[in-house]
This record gives structure tokens, sequence and C-alpha cells, in this order.
């Protein structure tokens, strides 16, 4: 209890924070009082030893970590809890989404999903002249970024090409705001090669969109999915209940043995372990807080249960791997030769197949299983490596590169990122990035996300802050959410040095109170 | 004896050479001899009289029956070898067959958008080059490639005629606008080029003009009118790009060359933008 009050005073105290903030961390401290669901005395061990880790989520659950509210239907529908009536004009329907995205629940406090805009709006458009959308589209950005001021905010466009994606286009390259982040769906035979081009255009700006392959990712959800905080893609109207991760570095070290005994042995275990926390956390949510039975989204239809899942993240695949492989007194590295790559392969392989095995309650969003997620890391993570990636500073020529990480891609169904970075010479020849983009596709990645080497922004994990808001945080507090972490992020890794530059992805951020 | 080619180096990926991402083959040889060439030891072709294996400071080099071998553990990548060289030669560069060089755009096919050659002047090796891209339209796996030349334009009319059949464009540096300067810079006169240019243009493949701003040399009030008259005669579309002469890497003998400012070269597109015609600094 001491504890508790002692935290809660230096977070009262803390200069840096504004009321929100501060009102966010008390109510995590809440949570934290209560306890855990409950899990074997293994699981537990392995949470205390940071092997298997939430993310910060809370002790107990009481909103699912991602929603993706059916914002088509409720604008079909209205919403009866807000007393909101179907929009018959863009206002209308710009103003609905404004005040429906304040009540959508989420770990940071800030919706992780706004929808496929874009085809959400496009109804509404009516008459209206191309300036007219602009300027309502240019508003609606404004409100977007000083109302939910965190970098997991994220919005959808395409595959289609209209006149909606290409004014947020415009208007992201003009106001080049932190939030909301961005996701170009991009199909081969449904989106423009001019959007493409407009959208790589638009990175060379502000740094987004990221790209996602929009025909790999509809193989595994058809095509109602949403591209959301941290390039996860899940089910729209429904998400995922909890993310919880594993450290692969952590047990590849604690492993004693050769590599099939790890696979079979060391590596199914710790993921039984994870799984467990996982089913553990979706019941209280589920049974004890009765999320989905008492919210008014999921009242109405806009969520329902039946599409949601949990998501069982990983990172440090590139230490386990070239730790596993030490041990055999070989100097392979992955992202470098051909059998440590095969090595990083056949690992997901059998985590893919230990959690396609156990049947999860609740997870019908995808049959029953979790989803597997290359998970982008956090600004804690200071000995391992992001998800799949290869380390920073490590990473070979661009197209070895692509190589290397395309073939892992097919596993994780609940989202991966690779970021790339290309110097300033792209910015007159944007052809040549999307040709680098339709190849990775079509050697199978997921997503494209890619950084010119000294833009004003800088992705720091997966999500952008201003190099003059990081260097700003430590005089005064930042309106973003996230901007602090990136300032721990800069401290651990030391970003603004490398050569090379490749920023992780941040899912979330330790409360370190 | 089959045809090789002199190559002083590939790039895998270069957003700078045509449209898309594009693989880069630059040969060895040069007709101009640009006081500011940035890469002189491309211009000459080796005549093997072991200077530089004589002039290395670690013996990393040596000359066998006529062939270089280079202990790439003991060099110390010091460069003497190539800036000492009496030919403004390399004892670096390779020679490929039309095979060998096929093979080496077949392990980034899947990447680019095509292939750009380069130099050097690699129309010099016209026949070669004739030869690389008709083999490069009769292999299945490659002929959705398209091929660039980038050249000083210098060559003979109908070497370019040649080779404008096959390839699907070009970038031609047009090292000065006046003769006299042109002559200043390359050591040649500018006819060749402007036939080029004019010819290139008539049949919509010229794709990109650049010019190297040298300062006092091609920047002149004259010169920017002469330059006007040529880019008003391009077809339109056509890129134009001014690059700064940079003082890295050029001979010591030219040391005394001035780059321009930024501020001077954004002048300089200004004064074409006046003119409705769009340059852009790359
Ligand atoms: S590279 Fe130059 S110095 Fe060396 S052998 Fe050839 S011509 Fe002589
Ligand atoms: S770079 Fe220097 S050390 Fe290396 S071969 Fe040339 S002269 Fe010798």
């Amino acid at each position: 209890m001491a504890d508790i009050k002692s935290s809660v005073l230096e977070i009262i105290k803390d200069g840096n924070l504004d009321y929100k903030q501060k009102r966010h961390f008390l109510a995590s401290i809440a949570e934290s009082s209560v306890d855990y669901p409950e899990i074997s005395p293994e699981a537990d061990a392995a949470m205390h030893n940071k092997i298997i880790c939430d993310l910060f989520e809370g002790n107990a659950p009481y909103r699912p970590r991602y929603v993706l509210p059916d914002y088509e239907k409720a604008l079909k529908r209205g919403v009866k809890y807000l007393e909101l009536e179907p929009p018959s004009d863009l206002d209308e329907a710009i103003n609905f989404l404004s005040i429906l995205y304040q009540h959508v629940p989420s770990i940071t406090g800030y919706t992780v999903s706004l929808g496929n805009i874009d085809k959400l709006l496009m109804p509404y458009i009516g008459e209206l002249s191309e300036e007219q959308i602009y300027k309502k589209i240019k508003l609606f950005w404004r409100y977007i970024d000083r109302t939910l001021p965190d970098a997991f905010v994220h919005a959808n466009i395409g595959p289609e090409d209209n006149v909606i994606a290409r004014n947020i286009l415009r208007v992201e390259r003009e106001l080049k705001q932190v939030v909301p982040n961005l996701t170009l769906k991009y199909d081969s035979e449904l989106t423009s090669e001019s959007i493409l081009t407009d959208a790589v255009n638009t990175v060379f700006e502000t740094a987004k969109p990221h790209i996602a392959n929009h025909k790999m990712i509809s193989d595994d959800f058809g095509t109602e999915y949403g591209v959301v905080s941290c390039y996860n893609s899940l089910k729209i109207g429904g998400g995922s209940h909890t993310l919880v991760r594993l450290n692969l570095k952590k047990i590849s070290e604690l492993h004693i043995g050769d590599i099939d005994t790890f696979l079979n042995y060391t590596l199914t275990d710790y993921c039984n372990l994870t799984l467990e926390v996982i089913e553990a956390r979706i019941r209280f949510l589920v049974e004890e807080t009765r999320y989905y039975d008492t919210d008014f989204l999921a009242k109405e239809g806009i969520v329902s249960l039946d599409n949601f899942s949990a998501m069982f993240g990983f990172f440090g695949l590139a230490e386990c791997v070239n730790i596993l492989i030490g041990r055999k007194n070989s100097n392979l590295k992955y992202g470098h030769d051909d059998e440590a790559n095969k090595l990083g392969l056949l690992i997901l392989e059998k985590m893919r197949q230990v959690i396609d095995a156990k049947h999860l309650p609740y997870c019908e969003g995808n049959g029953g299983k979790a989803f597997l997620h290359a998970q982008s890391g956090i600004d804690t993570d200071i000995e391992e490596t992001a998800g799949a990636r290869i380390p920073i500073g490590e990473e070979p020529d661009l197209y070895s590169h692509i190589n290397a990480v395309a073939p892992l891609h097919y596993l994780f169904n609940g989202g991966v990122s690779d970021i790339f970075h290309f110097d300033e010479t792209a910015k007159r020849n944007p052809k040549a990035i999307t040709d680098i983009i339709k190849v990775s596709f079509r050697k199978g990645m997921r997503m494209f996300t890619f950084n010119l080497a000294d833009s004003e922004f800088i992705r720091i994990t997966g999500y952008l802050v201003r190099r003059s808001d990081l260097k700003d945080f430590r005089i005064e507090g930042s309106r973003y959410g996230t901007t602090q972490f990136g300032a721990n992020t800069m401290d651990n890794d030391s970003v603004d040095e490398r050569s090379q530059k490749r920023i992780m992805s941040v899912e979330n951020t330790p409360v370190t109170y | 004896m089959e045809l090789k080619a002199n190559i002083s180096s590939i790039l895998n990926s270069s957003f700078i050479d045509g449209p898309g991402n594009r693989m880069v083959i630059f040969f060895q040889g040069c007709q101009f001899n640009c006081i500011y060439c940035h890469n002189p030891h491309t211009i000459g072709l080796c005549k093997k009289c072991g200077s530089c294996v004589d002039n290395c400071p670690t013996q990393s080099l040596k000359l066998v029956e006529k062939e270089f071998i280079h202990e790439k553990e003991s060099c110390i990548c010091c460069d003497k070898c190539i800036r000492d060289c009496p030919e403004d030669s390399s004892p670096f560069y390779q020679q490929y067959t039309v095979t060998q060089l096929i093979n080496e755009v077949r392990k980034n096919a899947d990447f680019i958008s095509g292939v750009t050659l380069s130099g050097g002047e690699v129309l010099l090796q016209a026949d070669f080059v004739v030869l690389f891209i008709e083999a490069l339209r009769c292999d299945e796996e490659l002929n959705h490639l398209t091929v660039y030349i980038d050249s000083n334009g210098g060559v003979p009319i109908k070497q370019i005629q040649r080779v404008a059949q096959l390839a699907d464009g070009f970038l031609i540096d047009l090292k000065a606008a006046l003769n006299i300067s042109h002559l200043k810079i390359t050591g040649q006169s500018i006819e060749n080029t402007l036939q080029t240019i004019k010819f290139l243009s008539s049949i919509e493949k010229l794709y990109e003009v650049r010019t190297v701003v040298v300062k006092g040399i091609n920047d002149s009030e004259d010169e920017k009118e002469q330059y006007l008259k040529i880019y008003s005669s391009l077809k339109p579309g056509t890129k134009i790009y001014l690059l700064k002469m940079r003082k890295h890497g050029i001979r010591d003998k030219y040391s005394y060359l001035e780059e321009a400012t930024d501020s001077e070269m954004l002048q300089m597109t200004r004064y074409y933008a006046s003119k409705g015609i769009k340059v852009d600094v790359l």
C-alpha cells in the first residue's frame, strides 16, 4: 500500500504529464492493485522473469486490448447509447464518427481503430466538390490529432482509389501530424498505380502510410479487416481480447540441449504457458468483467464477441537463432545466412503449430485459435530485437533483407512489420519505391513500411515522433501520449546515432511508476 | 574470341539512373577527360605497365601473366594504385562476356524495373551493348526489363542510332552549352552531343538531360541563355537536372575548381523557371 501511495503521489506531482496522462497512469495503478487472473505457478514465474509479458495491459482486464468497431454498421443503423441517428451527409458522418471514436475503449485510452475511413465516408460525399471535401477532411484530421493524441490511433484507406483517400493523403502531406497512424491497403488488381505513388510521396513528407498487402491479409481474414495500432491486422467488428508476448531470446538462453529439444520441449512448453496466460486473461474479460454483455458497442452489435480472438506475440527471434546456432560453434547469423534464416522459419513454424493446436475459448474470430504476431518491441527491450526483424545495424543489403524476411511473413496472421530506410534520392523517383513494394508483396511480405533516412519524423518503434518533440520532452511535457516513450527508446538504443537507421515498433509502454 | 566488355563496377540498386529501381552497370573507358571527373580511374584502359603494383605500399597487388592478383586481406584501401595510374585507369575493372553480364542481371531481376548502362562512356563499347540488349530481349525471364543508356552523347551519331533502336531511353550528360566551355571541361567539341540530343529527342527516347555546374566555367549568363535554347527545343516531359560539381574525388591538379553554393544552384533553377522551363537540382 505504501508503494501505491508513493507511486500515486509521484504521478500527481510529475510536471511532465498532463492531466489526461496522469489520469491514465493513476488508473493503471488502481488496476494493478488487484490480483492477476489465476495462472499456474510456472506461468507466474515466467511472467515474473519477463519471459512472458502482457505488455502492461493490467491485472484485471476490463476492456479488450484492440477493438475494431464496425463503423459502417454504426453509420447505417445509428447508435442508441450515444443518441446518434444515421447521418445523411458528409458533415453528419464526420461528426458521428468523431463522437463515436471518443467511446471506443483500448489500453491506452484512445481508440486504436478509426476504420477504413474512405470506404466509410464515400457514401456521403453527394455532390460535394473536391475542395469542399478537402476542407472537411482537413478539419476532421485536425480534430483526430488534437483529441486522440496517441500514435497508436490508426486509420486505413484503400484498396480502391477514391476522392476521400486522395484527400486524406493530401491533408497528411500538408498537416504533417503524428496522429493518426495510417495504412494504405494495396492490391495490384484493385489499387491504382497512381494512388500508390501518391502514398509513397506522402511517406516522403510524413513517414506514413504503411502499405499493407491486401490480397495476403484478405486470404487470412476476408476483406473485412483493419490494420490497427502497431501493424496488427484484425477483424472488423471484433479485435483482440489481449496480446501476450514471449521473449524468444530469454528462452533460448535458458534452454539446455540441442535444437530439436528446443523446438519440442522448451519452445513448446513456453508457448503453452503463454497460451495459458492468454486464456486466463480472456476468461476474466469475458466471464468476470462481462465486457461483451455490458458495453454498448457489443450490445448494439457494433462489435461482436464472435469476431474476437487473441494475439500471441513474440520478439527476439534474431537473438534466439544466433544463440542456438552459436552453441553449435557456428557464427552464422540471422538475416545473413541461409541456415540461420531456415532455423528462424523452423522456430516460427513450430510456434504456429503449437498455437494452432490449442483451442482457446471465445476466439471464434479466428476459429478458436490465437493469432501469431511478430511484436514490434517496446522501449525497455534493450537486448532483444523486435519480432522477427534483423537487428538494427546488422541489416544486409536491401534485396537480401527482403529475401530473408519475406518467407516468414505468411505465418504472422496477427501482423508484422519490417522497416526499410531509403536515402533522399528516392524522393525524385517514387517509382523505385513502388517497384520495391510490389516485389516485396510478390515475395510474400505482409506489410511494407519505409522511411527516408533523414526525414523530419523519426519512427522510433511503430509510431512516429517529431525530432523536435523528442528534444523538447526533456524540458517540458508533450501533448502526444507516445512521445515520452520515444524519448525512452532513444535513451536505450541511441536511435539518433545509428548510421543505418532502423527503428523498432512500440506496442505500448511500461508504466514505470 | 567472344566479345567482352570492360566493366568498372556494378550497382544493384539505384534510384537516380532512370525510372524505377534500377541496376546500373558502369563501363570502363571514356573519350572525354572532364576536369571535374569524380571517377578519373574509369577514364582510361589499363596498359599493364605495373606502376600501380610498384606503388602499392602494402604489396597487395601483383601482376602475374598479365592478370592482377589483389590481396584483399592486406589492402588498406588507400587508393594509391588508382590515383597514381598514368593512364587514369585502374587494376580493378573486370571483363564480362554477354552471358556473364546477363547472369549478373538475373540475380537482381526480381527487384528492378530495368538496367542502366553507364560509364565511363558506355557507347565506346557499342558492339557489346547491342549484343547485350539483344540477349536481354531474348531472355524470357528478363525481357520485361527496360534498358536505359547514360551517355555523354559524344560518340558519332551512327553509334547512337544503332543503340537507340534497341534501348528504351537515354540519360545524356550535357557538360556545357557553349562549345568553348565544353572544350574547356571535356577537351572535346560539343557537336556530337548536340546532335545526339536532337536526334534522341526527335525519336522520343531522351529521358533526361543533366549538367554538372562548375562555377565560373559553365554558369555564365551567355551559357545559361544557350542552355535555355537547348532545353526549350526538347520534347516536353524530358527531365532536366543540374548537379553541383563536388570537389570530393576529383584529381589534385583540378583542386582549384570551385563549388557552386546551394543558393546559386537554386537561382539557376529559378532563372529557367522564369522562362517556363522546369529544371531541378539533383
Ligand atoms: S592500372 Fe594503371 S598503373 Fe596499374 S598497370 Fe594498369 S595502367 Fe599501369
Ligand atoms: S588501395 Fe592501396 S593498398 Fe590497396 S591495392 Fe591499391 S595501393 Fe595497394
